[in-house]
């Protein structure tokens, strides 16, 4: 823009408009019906001295009606043009001048002070920058162009991109000032913003990404795709946050976004950002122990949590026993988490919904990035395929402990090995406006032998494809389908005869089809399907080699068929309340073949008691079971910055992981409900209030809940769950209730970020048959493993510079619950060892300070390559915390033990390119 | 074989644990003693139960629990009153005869009353089992073995059966006892500077052991009481018992339900060690209680109830005779003197007149140091 048009916009702020009327007033008479806008000027032009100018073509389907009695110019046309872009302008000559958007100016500055009508509101001096850009400019038609614009909202629907990258811009606040109405883009960077028709200015807003805003004349329902760019300061991996004001205006509850910046502070143990771990630092979420990546949220267990890559169920997401998680950081947009109200569309595990989102890859160029750590190395490359249209990512991730462990001066340790891998891909194509196509594939594969023993692998394998498809403004929808596969093994090949080869497997197929329905201005609908397929191979242990004289056994497989439907309604009944209810219907079939044991009736279902067993051909229906979910949730803004939530919320779930281990194991086992296992179901009822402060910049919260489990499995005494031909016999049904409070204040920008959060919550079961001699203490309630009442984290991190940032974080949580022996007897002349009633006792508390330092290179946007180090300590204090506390029979003695996995100061150094 | 996977799957992963640390990290390992393991209560542990087959007594056994720290026996409960009570009124005092060890003579006990223990200790605290019927074990009908097809072992068998169909549940013990030969035989001792006939065979031993194991059984899913061919132990030939001759006594409970799941769980718990990735363990607790201090925790359970017993002989000479006994030296009469060996032959190498002496391990002729006995059992046949 040239430098003389910047001066007349600004000069326009000190105009003032003078109109005709200041003349000897000439008022119109007459009656118009249905006219032309052309013989309404022939008749105006003939009782009066004005003389109009206008396109006629502009104005050649405006059809005129009013009845006029000796009125003035001003007021007739005002009417005239009422509801219209089209403006006026008359000056000292009688001389009418009809423009459309922006009333000719008629005047010079300067003599006068009684002036009224500025026309034209010019922007504030910090936007006029802004103007630079021509999309801000320009003013965009949505719908069919009309004469008239009828009063009343339109819709105005599209996505919001990044101009760069081409990939969606999610959580973008798109709003227009006033009235005051907002959304928030879609996890495909749509929104639909119902607002006043006629012309607007759609304002975008989104962390990390320059503002922008779009002017436009809304005529009717339209669409309107937006780019927006990021600020320059930020690379490529910070991407966008949610709308910053979501913690307050939502009606979402215990839902947390993370994205892959904020990751990529919490310095880790090992030196790698890691998903699971960043997780576990929000409040509410507890691991049994350091080296377990079994989430339990707000007091449910590890298999209460759904975990979605892409749409595509995750079984196992760590690696190497839990010391990294599944995910490769590279390749990570955000991680979205819902621990109280869990939208409809999400069903099948009581307690959480993780859902991580992969990156689109970069559609403008290709770009390589990834790091060298301690003990893994990444290479993540991206690319278009189609420019704008299409592009790829691909990531890898691999360890090299192997060649680590062979360095080894020490015979057993060579004979081990220790590796896992992981690679993903995925492929987004955008067909046209209406239509995307995603495809994203996953393998990861873990491997450990001990001293030359036992082999542990396990594998995980899943696959999504994901069509998006836009039936109109008002109605889109998702369909996707996607593969999971989980399995491992456990070989033995140490003595020959011994030799053996133990396979478990989990696989299941699934279906959804999601839609959203803009119903009108204050209900959005929600409504949906999802199917799943399960197919369980419980277990086979068969010889391995021929010498081995191990008895080949089988579990028979089983299957099962879990399917939703749901409907939510988004209801704003005014701007205070908002609220959210929706209904999910899910049915579960157990599904032949299979053979059904059977008990004698009228005695608990145990080996003791068997009788006999049934048999179900391919395809019959063992046993269904099925029931209503509510999700209900309400927000009351009390003030503008200060709302009250309240959630109610209904579970069903149909698989169980069955594991009388301490932590979530690998070699723990899925099970589908039958014949004797219910399904597990759950209610929360949560409260909260929140508040922003600052403009938003801090973020308090406090959120109470209160929980009801049922059916949940825990592990008979003494019982092995390892190919049990009648697992039913091994487990014990119990009702569980967990309580707590979360606060949370929490800053994410500025120079000084991080949240503080503390915890107070119970994790407490009981058996369902108080009375059973297998009922744990006595049939009363006692702690659950991962009952740990006190939890404190401060996660901080402070920029000295952009290249330069100091992360500095510390945890506090007492110690798991825990069930020693603490005595013997003799009893039938053999000796007996008793136990504490179950997890009575507890561990040392946990407590650890991390620090790590961020070194980025310089920032220049057209460099070649970027590149940061990470250098960090994990656990800087090198407190011995426990990880586990153990005990080992030696010489008839009965030995205490505590393990502390780390139990010194950590080190760690990474290095991290992109180019 | 869960066993089996017990022992290579889940006692092998600590050790996962510790490569993993010392690869990448330096992790430790401390001992642990809190409080709650070192300072745990020493309880009463009441093991026994009323038996009222005729003329038969019953044995009750007092002990107190060690921390788990604690080696050597079991400290027993002295000078405590204990009384069988009926609920109909009748009352019989236990004598301690023993250290810990309290008898009660033969008693009539009514078969439409319920008994219970009543125990008041030394230190001041009262004790009570809930009350219990008198269960009328059946005769056993048959003790059975069966030669397994490769004669690697014999496994043995019981059957019963209940005409009242009133018993349902069943628990048994035995103890084993097994004839068998030293390696090698030495017929001649050195006694004194003279070779003499030995006065006592070291070459036939009986040894003994009693079972470890809890059996149980029940019948709740058949129309009849009647169990059959109920699995009591299988002895492997490896294990040497079978070569020569083997006995077992088997003796017959007849259970409540409540006893019979409280020995299912006390079986399942006998071993375990809480590692990261074993089973967790569950407690155990029978149908006594301390009414005086609540919190006291008691170990035992009180039935009643007649008992039966059934001895079988398997003689099939199984197993083989694998051994590393050789002969070790050959000394003369003036060389015996000095050696720690036994003599297991002695002979006169043609064309002399001096006995010379094959030596061999004391241990390859001398049963006894096998831990049997050469005192041939009274029941022996």
């Amino acid at each position: 823009m040239s430098h003389s048009r910047l001066l007349f916009l600004t000069l326009l702020c000190f105009l003032k408009i003078q109109a005709g009327w200041a003349q000897t007033p000439t008022t119109i008479s007459g009656q118009f019906s249905d006219i032309t806008f052309r013989d309404f000027v022939r008749v105006v032009e003939a009782q009066s001295p004005y003389y109009f100018y206008y396109d006629a073509q502009q104005l050649d389907s405006l059809r005129i009606t009013l009845r006029a009695d000796n009125q003035p110019l001003r007021e007739v046309l005002g009417q005239v043009f009422r509801d219209t872009e089209f403006t006026y302008a008359v000056d000292d000559q009688n001389r009418v001048f009809i423009t459309k958007g922006q009333a000719i100016i008629t005047r010079l500055p300067g003599n006068s002070s009684t002036q009224e009508v500025a026309v034209y509101e010019p922007p504030g001096q910090d936007e006029q920058e802004k103007l630079l850009s021509s999309a801000e400019n320009k003013l965009y038609d949505i719908g069919p162009r009309k004469i008239r614009i009828a009063p009343g909202n339109s819709t105005v629907s599209g996505y919001v991109r990044n101009a760069v990258t081409g990939e969606p811009v999610i959580g973008a606040a798109v709003y227009i000032e006033t009235p005051q109405v907002g959304v928030t883009t879609d996890a495909l960077g749509y929104y639909a913003l119902t607002i006043p028709r006629g012309k607007q200015r759609l304002r975008v807003k989104s962390v990390g990404m320059r503002e922008t805003y779009r002017q436009v004349m809304l005529y009717s329902d339209g669409k309107l795709d937006i780019d927006i760019i990021e600020s320059v300061t930020a690379l490529k991996e910070v991407s966008v946050k949610a709308g910053r004001d979501v913690n307050v205006a939502g009606t979402q509850m215990g839902q947390v976004k993370l994205t892959i910046a904020t990751m990529k502070q919490v310095p880790t143990a090992l030196g790698e950002t890691d998903l699971l771990r960043t997780v576990l630092t929000l409040p509410g979420i507890k691991s049994v122990g350091e080296n377990s990546v079994g989430l339990n949220v707000r007091g449910g267990s590890a298999d209460q949590n759904l975990i979605l890559l892409n749409d595509a169920t995750v079984y196992n997401p760590s690696h190497l026993f839990g010391f990294f998680s599944a995910f490769n950081p590279d390749i990570l947009k955000d991680v979205e988490l819902y621990k109280s109200t869990i939208p409809s569309r999400f069903g099948g595990r009581l307690s959480s919904v993780l859902d991580i989102s992969t990156r689109d890859g970069n559609k403008k160029k290709y770009v390589a990035s990834g790091g060298i750590g301690l003990i893994t190395g990444r290479l993540t490359l991206e690319g278009p395929i189609i420019k704008d249209k299409t592009s790829f990512l691909i990531g890898g991730r691999s360890t090299y402990s192997n060649w680590l462990l062979k360095r080894l001066d020490n015979a057993s340790y060579n004979q081990s090995t220790a590796s896992f891998y992981d690679v993903n891909a995925h492929l987004s194509h955008e067909i046209n406006e209406r239509n995307s196509v995603y495809a994203t594939g996953y393998q990861s594969n873990d491997q450990f032998r001990l001293f030359g023993d036992t082999l542990y692998s396990y594998k995980n394998q899943f696959a999504s494809l994901k069509w998006k498809h836009t039936f109109s403004p008002k109605l889109y929808s998702t369909f996707s389908a996607a593969y999971s596969n989980y399995s491992y093994a456990l070989e033995s090949e140490q003595s020959e005869i011994n030799s053996f080869d133990l396979r478990f497997g989990v696989a299941q197929s699934s279906f959804k089809a999601e839609f959203s329905y803009l119903l009108h201005a204050k209900h959005t609908l929600d409504f949906g399907v999802n199917s799943v397929y399960y197919q369980l191979s419980p277990g086979s242990f068969q010889p391995k080699g021929p010498e081995s004289l191990i008895v080949p056994d089988k579990l028979e497989d089983e299957q099962a068929l879990e399917t939703a439907v749901y409907i939510e309604d988004r209801f704003e009944v005014n701007q205070r309340l908002l609220i959210t209810a929706g209904l999910r219907f899910s049915m579960f079939n157990y599904l032949g073949p299979k053979t059904v044991y059977t008990y004698v009736p009228g005695f608990p279902i145990d080996k003791l008691y068997a009788l006999g067993s049934e048999q179900y051909a391919a395809g019959k229906n063992i046993k269904n079971y099925g029931g209503p979910e509510y999700r209900l949730s309400a927000r009351y803004m009390l003030r503008g910055d200060l709302s009250l939530k309240v959630s109610y919320n209904t579970l069903r779930q149909y698989i169980h992981l069955l594991s009388n281990t301490m932590v979530a194991s690998p070699t723990d086992i899925w099970k589908l409900s039958d014949t004797y296992i219910k399904p597990q179901t759950g209610d929360q009822l949560a409260v909260g209030l929140y508040r922003n402060l600052r403009g938003n910049q801090i973020e308090l919260s406090i959120e109470g809940y209160y929980k009801n489990i049922n059916n949940f499995l825990d592990y008979k005494g003494g019982d092995s769950l390892i190919m049990n031909h009648r697992i039913e016999t091994a487990v014990i049904a119990t009702q569980g209730k967990a309580y707590g409070v979360e606060i949370l204040a929490k800053k994410m920008t500025g120079k000084f970020n991080g949240w503080v959060s503390y915890t107070y919550s119970r994790s407490l079961l009981r058996a369902l048959d108080r009375s059973s001699q297998d009922a744990p203490n006595d049939g009363n309630y006692y702690p659950s493993n991962y009952d740990k009442p006190h939890d404190f984290t401060a996660i901080s991190n402070y920029k000295f510079s952009h290249r330069f940032s100091v992360s500095l974080n510390f945890t506090y949580s007492t110690g798991r619950p825990y069930t020693p022996p603490i005595g013997k007897y003799v009893i039938d002349g053999a000796q007996r060892i008793y136990y504490a009633s179950r997890n009575q006792f507890r561990i040392p508390d946990y407590y650890r300070v991390d620090a790590s330092m961020n070194i980025e290179g310089n920032h220049k946007v057209r460099k070649m390559a970027h590149s940061s180090w990470t250098l960090a300590v994990y656990n800087l204090l090198g407190r011995r915390n426990a990880t586990s506390v153990y005990f080992q029979t030696q010489d008839g003695m009965i030995n205490g033990y505590k393990l502390s996995i780390f139990g010194q100061p950590i080190p760690t150094i990474t290095y991290n390119f992109r180019f | 074989m869960i066993q089996f996977l017990k022992l290579y799957g889940m006692k092998q992963k600590p050790n996962l644990l510790f490569l993993l640390l010392l690869l990448f990290t330096e992790s430790c390992i401390e001992p642990f003693t809190p409080p709650e393991i070192t300072g745990a209560r020493q309880y009463l542990v009441v093991d026994g139960f009323l038996n009222t087959s005729p003329n038969q007594e019953s044995q009750f056994r007092l002990t107190r629990t060690q921390t788990i720290a604690e080696t050597g026996q079991p400290m027993p409960e002295s000078r405590a009153r204990l009384f069988v009570e009926g609920d109909a009124g009748s009352r019989f005092t236990l004598s301690e005869t023993a250290n810990g060890l309290y008898i009660l003579p033969p008693i009539a006990a009514k078969d439409n009353e319920k008994y219970r223990i009543h125990i008041l200790t030394q230190d001041g605290n009262e004790y009570y089992s809930s009350y219990e019927p008198i269960i009328r074990t059946p005769a056993i009908d048959s003790l059975t073995y069966e030669v397994r097809e490769d004669r690697s072992g014999v496994q043995i068998n019981i059957n019963t059966h209940d005409p009242r169909n009133a018993t349902r549940f069943y628990r048994w013990n035995f103890e084993e006892t097994w004839q068998y030969y030293s390696d090698m035989y030495s017929p001649v001792e050195y006694i004194n500077g003279a070779v003499v006939g030995r006065l006592q065979d070291i070459s036939t031993c009986w040894s003994f052991a009693k079972s470890s194991r809890i059996v149980l059984g029940t019948s709740v899913k058949l129309s009849q009481d009647i169990i059959k061919d109920q699995p009591i132990t299988y002895v492997a030939a490896a294990t040497g018992k079978l070569k020569v001759k083997y006995s077992v006594l088997v003796r017959q409970y007849g259970l409540s339900q409540e006893e019979y799941e409280y020995w299912t769980t006390l079986a399942k718990t006998t071993e375990g060690t809480g590692t990261l990735f074993d089973p967790q363990p569950s407690q155990v607790r029978g149908n006594i209680m301390c009414v005086s201090d609540p919190s006291a925790l008691v170990f035992g359970y009180f039935s009643a109830s007649t008992q039966q017993e059934e001895r079988l002989f398997v003689a099939e000479s199984l197993g083989r005779y694998a051994t590393s006994c050789a002969p070790v030296d050959t000394l003369s009469l003036g060389e015996l003197a000095e050696s720690f060996d036994k003599i297991s032959e002695e002979y006169i190498p043609t064309g002399s007149t001096q006995t010379l002496y094959v030596m061999a391990f004391e241990s390859c002729v001398d049963c006894r140091l096998r831990g049997g006995t050469t005192v041939r059992p009274p029941f022996w046949r």
